[in-house]
């Protein structure tokens, strides 16, 4: 552990901010820390609190009387949640992995130099990223030609490459690693193939965990594909659960007079505020422990080792 | 084909010639680039729809394909908004704000929390600073009622406590701009830090090393070394976000703001406005305003992209 | 330039060609599952219930319609109670359902989606905010002669003046859902409240009578609001004397008992401005909560509230909200608007291959007991059990997603154990008395007039949520509402309107 932190502070060790600047800036993100934290403290709150004390007291920072309400609602309907989260689980990993791929094989092609068709491609990336085709014909390509829909596929694949991240990636690339390593590669008889995949990729380690980050991140979130691809709910994710669970409950409202009597019986059988926080805070959970695995791959120096090795 | 003593030949030649790396580049691209294809220019076909009255006629491509044309008659309702001022001033004018703050602190930030001492203390604040990106908006807005609500409010009954008079949070347009700057930066800065964390982290330490043996301080290595090499991430960065400066994060200006009347003049921005008109429209105006940012954003981003270039040829994406 | 034109050149070569592979590679794929490129079959497009598997291969005799509907989460037990009510329907009728669930908020995108895609379907829950623009499109299934030669007897249990409010055109385009379907208009007051403060609410007949009792019950508190509102609902019914001509938007409208049938702005209406006047005197003397504009989601038991009712509909609420005794006084209607009827409708698809045996199914729905309790309450034994016979139920869970209100009448279905026994009954009288909007059976059609209808919509969006929760002063506001709908358009709905309007009733 000594020996490790030592490598991973580097040239701090030697060469540090002072004292009085250190506990400066500590308190700053100390400040910022607490902004972040504050607001799902509260969404903790409200998911301990009872409906009554709500209605009674208003909201506050710490519930006032504490009920366990909400998490019987999660237990009660626990195989639904349970295989949402499954199911976001299982995209988010198997997504974060193909979306690696995909982006860091096309990052790193496009920041070669030399490749004739770079300019062909970046265009190809380029293009998707102002125009679309809306959602309409998308849909369309996606459930009558690739067959995605009511498929877990549908959740995967439309999200797996951004031009975004490719464009972070090429740049990351090609400020990082140095033509020399490549060429050097290439003297030696190596195929790009083999380059990519046993001396980039190895080297890269921290773009990797920022797209792998990035993708993790944003499959996490998803709720839009599972809504329009999705019609048996037993393959929705926990965000689209979420969602699917605010969203109802607004648009109740919203109906109210279209629906006529019905309207009052609906609104009773809708999950209360404190259980949709409930679900809220499943949410947020695994990504607290997801971030340090992502994390400890911002290690500087492994470049330079790869260099001189 | 390519042999050893082609590798010898002069570079200038091999320029224009298709060698092996080409043939075997063109194959670590080609699982993305069928990708592309498939999810992205395939559906292409769809932008036609803006231009046509919709109709059903039996499966999807015989109804975009025998729908009537209309040429530019979807496109109409976008400029005929009263309001057309209000909301290209609200699009454009946050936009740029977001657009500067959402590079300028992540890069501080970045910068400051690689220069902690303990990194322990770093990770635990980055951790806690990326729990906002996972609350969705509809959860925000949630959490902003529990803060904001005139009678059950967190802030309003300090307020009170205090002695002074509750406040109409969601009828009080003053406060709102800060709210949304606030709230914009406050659920993305964490997010927006990895990528600059990721490249400070990733950049070559010999040049540190250099320097400090040359006895530079750790503000001159930042400024002299650091913050050069996080040029090119930046200016990639800011040419991406111009891209999207007619497009808003609806979640933030209609959900957070509880589609407020009072709060209208302040947070309504072109997908608001798009929302709102199109709830009686149809398929084939929802198509045109899409085109039109389109569009826009097209021309913002080669415009952005030609001025880099014309002023650092290196860092232009394109 | 020359070199990005040749760029885009080849990609769309490379586009094309791919595009073939991919059609080519996509009808033989889709060959082998046995789905049919023009089909309304539900066959390759459901993989989701245990149902479709045998669906494929039994699928030449007993067809399984799809049926797109609105509801809450499904539950575990879903697939469950589709079959029990399968084997049922498939013995009756030889028809069996698939029935897909849109969940109340993604209702909008994705039935969008799916008539927008061509998807296919059979049935489809549909209402006023999109069936006359489904039927614009030609997403819809003509049924006028189909559903009066095929199945009279689903013709007959709908009273006329319903299925006048389903038409569009001068056709029938979907079977309307009888239930509330004429509107009648309830005050409710808390009893608490009523005792306490001596109200008369029997001789409370308009909003200027009601000023008294709401400020008398302000003496509970600086905090206490007798008249809670939401920005969606404000006073429930507020603009209900005008029939808005399923436009959704209320400044446009017919007085709902003008015989002249005269399109008018709603808002420069004299009654409906002193009314405005008194909701914006009510918000500032803390009648009306002052968050009313932003606030989504009711509390809880509430002292005063207007809503859409029948009688024994209190039972319901006070359960709901744990209050002891709601009173209720009818103090508007009944009475038909084609909005109200179109408060629920099922629509055939223009490309069923099934229209028939989907109008044999809503038939039985609408007929037969059994299966209108199954498709309402869900599994019998799990989620509800019979009290007495199919006429009284007790629900057991409360996970059922399907709302009876979207599915067929109210009249063969069983009543909750708790409710009045007579409660459909009840419902049914109020129908039977209910007179008509002198407009009844006339739907707007916008289909020239979208630009118009959009920047109007986004004006009356700016300003309603104020308005209608009495926020905003009517004397200011509503001159300047009526100068921008002005100049966005709303003179040509109006003068569109009344062309339709006297066309129509020619």
């Amino acid at each position: 552990m000594a020996t490790r932190t030592a490598y991973e502070t580097g040239l701090e060790k030697f060469n540090r901010t002072n004292k009085f600047v250190n506990i400066l800036f500590n308190l700053i993100f100390i400040i910022l820390a607490l902004i972040c934290v504050i607001p799902v403290v509260v969404v903790l709150s409200i998911s301990f609190s009872s409906e009554a004390s709500i209605r009674e007291t208003g909201y506050h920072l710490l519930p006032v009387a504490l009920s366990g309400e909400a998490y019987t609602y999660i237990v009660k309907q626990g195989a639904m949640i349970l295989r949402a989260l499954g199911v976001s689980a299982l995209v988010t990993v198997a997504g974060t992995v193909l979306g690696v791929f995909l982006t860091t094989s096309m990052g790193y092609v496009l920041s070669r130099p030399a490749y004739k068709l770079k300019g062909f491609l970046t265009w190809v990336v380029f293009i998707p990223m102002v125009f679309n085709g809306g959602l309409v014909s998308s849909y369309f390509i996606n459930t009558n030609l690739l067959g995605l829909k009511d498929s877990i596929w549908s959740l995967i694949l439309p999200l797996a490459v951004s031009s975004f991240n490719v464009i972070i990636c090429k740049t990351f690339f090609k400020s990082t690693i140095p033509d020399g390593l490549i060429e050097s590669a290439e003297i030696d008889g190596a195929s790009q193939l083999r380059i990519f995949f046993s001396i980039i990729l190895p080297i890269s380690l921290p773009v990797i965990a920022t797209i792998g980050l990035f993708l993790c991140f944003a499959y996490w979130n998803d709720w839009f594909q599972s809504m329009l691809y999705i019609d048996n709910q037993n393959l929705y994710s926990l965000q689209a659960l979420l969602n699917s669970l605010m969203s109802n409950v607004d648009a109740l409202a919203k109906n109210a007079a279209s629906m006529g009597v019905s309207y009052a019986v609906l609104v009773a059988t809708m999950p209360k505020e404190s259980a949709r926080m409930a679900v809220a805070i499943l949410i947020v959970l695994p990504v607290a422990f997801a971030y340090p695995f992502f994390q400890k791959y911002f290690i500087s120096g492994l470049t330079i080792g790869a260099v001189k090795g | 084909m390519s042999s050893k003593t082609e590798q010898q030949d002069k570079r200038k030649r091999l320029r224009n010639r298709w060698r092996k790396q080409d043939t075997e580049l063109t194959l670590l691209a080609l699982p993305t680039t069928i990708w592309y294809i498939l999810f992205c220019f395939l559906p292409m076909f769809g932008i036609i729809i803006a231009f046509k009255n919709f109709r059903i006629s039996g499966g999807f491509l015989s109804n975009v394909f025998n729908s009537p044309w209309v040429g530019f008659k979807n496109f109409e309702f976008l400029f005929k908004s009263n309001d057309a001022w209000i909301i290209i001033r609200n699009t454009i004018g946050y936009n740029i704000i977001f657009i500067v703050s959402g590079i300028v602190l992540p890069v501080l930030f970045a910068i400051m929390i690689g220069l902690l001492h303990s990194r322990k203390a770093s990770k635990v604040y980055q951790t806690m600073m990326f729990l906002p990106y996972f609350l969705s908006w509809v959860v925000v807005s949630a959490v902003g009622w529990a803060f904001l609500s005139f009678d059950k409010g967190i802030v309003n009954q300090m307020l009170v406590s205090m002695g002074s008079d509750p406040v109409n949070w969601y009828m009080a347009p003053e406060y709102w701009p800060y709210l949304l700057v606030f709230l914009n930066i406050w659920k993305g800065l964490g997010y927006g830090m990895v990528i600059y964390l990721a490249t400070i982290t990733s950049l070559d330490s010999t040049y540190y090393e250099a320097a400090v043996i040359d006895g530079a301080s750790i503000w001159q290595q930042t400024r002299f070394i650091t913050l050069p090499m996080l040029k090119l991430v930046i200016v990639m960065m800011f040419i991406l976000a111009v891209g999207r400066i007619f497009y808003t994060d609806f979640g933030l200006f209609y959900q957070v703001t509880r589609d407020s009347n009072s709060l209208f003049n302040v947070s309504t921005t072109i997908d608001v406005m798009v929302y709102k008109q199109l709830k009686t429209a149809t398929v084939g105006m929802a198509s045109a305003a899409a085109f039109v940012q389109s569009v826009l954003g097209c021309a913002t981003i080669l415009t952005a992209n030609w001025i880099v270039r014309k002023i650092d040829p290196d860092s232009a994406m394109m | 330039m020359k070199k990005s034109f040749k760029f885009i050149s080849t990609l769309c070569a490379l586009t094309l060609v791919t595009t073939l592979a991919a059609c080519g590679g996509s009808k033989s794929g889709s060959a082998t599952d046995g789905s049919t490129t023009d089909g309304s079959t539900t066959d390759g497009s459901t993989k989701t219930t245990d149902t479709s598997k045998d669906t494929t291969t039994a699928s030449k005799d007993i067809p399984t319609l799809v049926w797109w509907t609105i509801g809450g989460q499904v539950p575990n037990n879903f697939s469950k109670a589709i079959d029990a009510m399968n084997a049922y329907t498939a013995e009756k009728i030889g028809v069996k359902i698939d029935i897909k669930v849109a969940s109340w908020g993604e209702w909008d995108t994705k039935i969008n989606t799916i008539v927008n895609t061509g998807e296919p379907f059979d049935i489809m829950f549909t209402n006023s905010g999109k069936y006359s623009k489904q039927v614009a499109m030609g997403a819809l299934a003509d049924i006028t002669d189909l559903v009066q030669s095929e199945t009279p007897d689903l013709y007959k249990v709908i009273p006329e003046k319903v299925w006048e409010g389903t038409k569009i055109g001068g056709k029938y385009y979907s079977v309307p859902t009888y239930k509330d379907s004429a509107l009648t208009q309830y005050w409710v007051y808390d009893d608490k409240y009523v005792q306490k403060y001596n109200i008369d609410i029997n001789n409370i007949k308009t909003l200027q009578d009601l000023d008294k009792p709401l400020h008398a019950m302000k003496a509970e508190g600086k905090s206490f609001y007798p008249l809670p509102m939401t920005q969606g609902e404000g006073l429930n019914g507020f603009l209900n004397e005008y029939d808005d001509l399923t436009l959704g938007f209320p400044p446009v409208g017919v007085k709902a008992d003008d015989a002249s049938r005269t399109v008018v702005s709603v808002l420069e209406q004299p009654d409906v401005m002193a009314n405005l006047k008194l909701l914006h005197q009510w918000y500032k003397d803390g009648i009306i909560n002052p968050d009313a504009p932003t606030k989504t989601e009711n509390d809880k038991g509430r002292a005063f509230f207007a809503a859409q009712a029948f009688p024994g509909a209190e039972v319901g609420w006070q359960i709901n909200d744990a209050v002891q005794k709601y009173d209720m006084v009818q103090h508007y209607g009944p009475i038909y608007s084609t909005s109200t009827i179109q408060g629920s409708l099922n629509a055939i698809s223009a490309n069923s291959k099934y229209k028939k045996e989907a109008l044999k199914y809503l038939e039985l729905v609408n007929t037969d007991p059994k299966l209108r309790n199954m498709l309402a309450f869900g599994e019998l034994g799990v989620d509800y059990k019979n009290v007495d016979g199919e006429k009284v139920i007790e629900r057991t869970s409360d996970t059922w997603p399907l709302a009876a209100y979207t599915q067929g009448t109210f009249f063969n279905l069983a009543v909750t154990k708790g409710a009045p026994e007579d409660q459909w009954e009840q419902v049914k009288k109020l129908n039977d008395a209910a007179t008509s909007s002198t407009v009844l059976g006339f739907a707007l059609d916008i289909s020239n007039l979208q630009t118009e209808v959009a920047n109007c919509q986004a004006v009356w969006d700016k300003y309603k949520y104020e308005l209608i929760t009495g926020a905003s002063d009517p004397e200011k506001m509503v001159p300047k509402i009526t100068a921008e709908l002005k100049s966005a358009g709303m003179d040509a709905i109006m003068k569109a309107a009344q062309e339709q309007i006297n066309n129509y009733f020619k």
